[in-house]
């Protein structure tokens, strides 16, 4: 049970996306993002002979979150970090875009941390409700609850008509 | 479908993210004599600098203490002789003169200036 590095490269092209997307909401600055998805590949490289292939896409995925939230508590440490909301989501729609950004990420901000790891994972990853509880080491039960509850508190927070 | 793809639209990652990849991985599969052949430059310079250093300092060391021998030498011979009968002068000195008289003592004082003391 050893790891081959073109499942790391295929597992690489598969879910750099959707780790990318979901990291962005989390640490929202872009290269920071880029080397919590390098750095995690390498972590999961570093132990590869007891990688099993089969679940590769959980372990990389636990592996960046945890990255990120590391990255977190630095920031909460040195706050010098200058965050890329403008980058990221408001490519050409000027200042409009720009307060909608900072609007969602103080929204984001503001759900409880579990519920939003889980919303974000619902939303980018493709994970089924249990694989999300096996990453995130919650019970598979609460997943829909959490996703439900966060997505309702984020709509509220950003004034969205609720349809649900 | 994604239920908030209004609210969180998806973003592309910036490009070169594999390739970064890839440069790590290859790095790490070089063998450790090539890893250590790219440093060695580095530290055969290093190897010359101790070597250097070592050389240089018995020669710095004895020119230390032949200059700090000469520097106490001619402190002691600046140093004027201690007087007698307890005298001491306060922010100067005195240098008892010869003056061939048996009952008189002469002597020569020197005060600092207020900015020597």
């Amino acid at each position: 049970m050893t790891l081959r590095e073109e499942a790391l490269e295929d597992c690489y092209r598969r879910l750099e996306r959707p780790l990318y997307n979901v990291l962005y909401r989390l640490l929202w600055q872009a290269q920071d993002c880029q080397d919590v998805i390098h750095d995690a590949c390498m972590r999961v490289w570093a132990q590869r002979k007891g990688v099993d292939e089969a679940t590769l896409d959980a372990l990389l995925w636990t592996t960046a979150l945890n990255l990120a939230k590391n990255r977190l508590r630095w920031r909460g440490v040195w706050r010098f970090a200058p965050l890329d909301e403008a980058d990221g989501l408001a490519h050409e729609g000027g200042e409009s875009d720009f307060l909608a950004a900072r609007r969602l990420r103080q929204a984001l901000r503001r759900l409880p941390a579990s519920s939003r790891d889980v919303l974000l994972l619902a939303e980018f990853s493709g994970l089924a409700g249990a694989d999300i509880a096996s990453v995130l080491g919650i019970p598979a039960g609460t997943v829909a609850s959490r996703k439900h509850h966060a997505m309702q508190r984020l709509k509220a927070l950003l004034g969205e008509p609720d349809h649900a | 479908m994604r239920e908030l793809a209004h609210l969180l639209p998806e973003l592309t990652p910036p490009p070169g993210g594999l390739a970064r990849l890839r440069q790590s991985l290859h790095r790490q599969r070089e063998p450790a004599r090539r890893r250590l052949s790219r440093w060695l430059p580095a530290m055969a310079g290093a190897g010359a600098m101790v070597l250097l250093a070592l050389a240089w300092l018995p020669g710095f060391v004895g020119h230390e203490r032949a200059t700090a021998a000469l520097t106490q030498a001619l402190l002691r011979a600046a140093t004027p002789p201690p007087l007698p009968h307890g005298i001491h002068v306060e922010h100067g000195a005195a240098l008892l003169l010869a003056d061939g008289q048996p009952n008189a003592r002469v002597y020569l004082i020197a005060s600092a200036p207020p900015a020597a003391q």
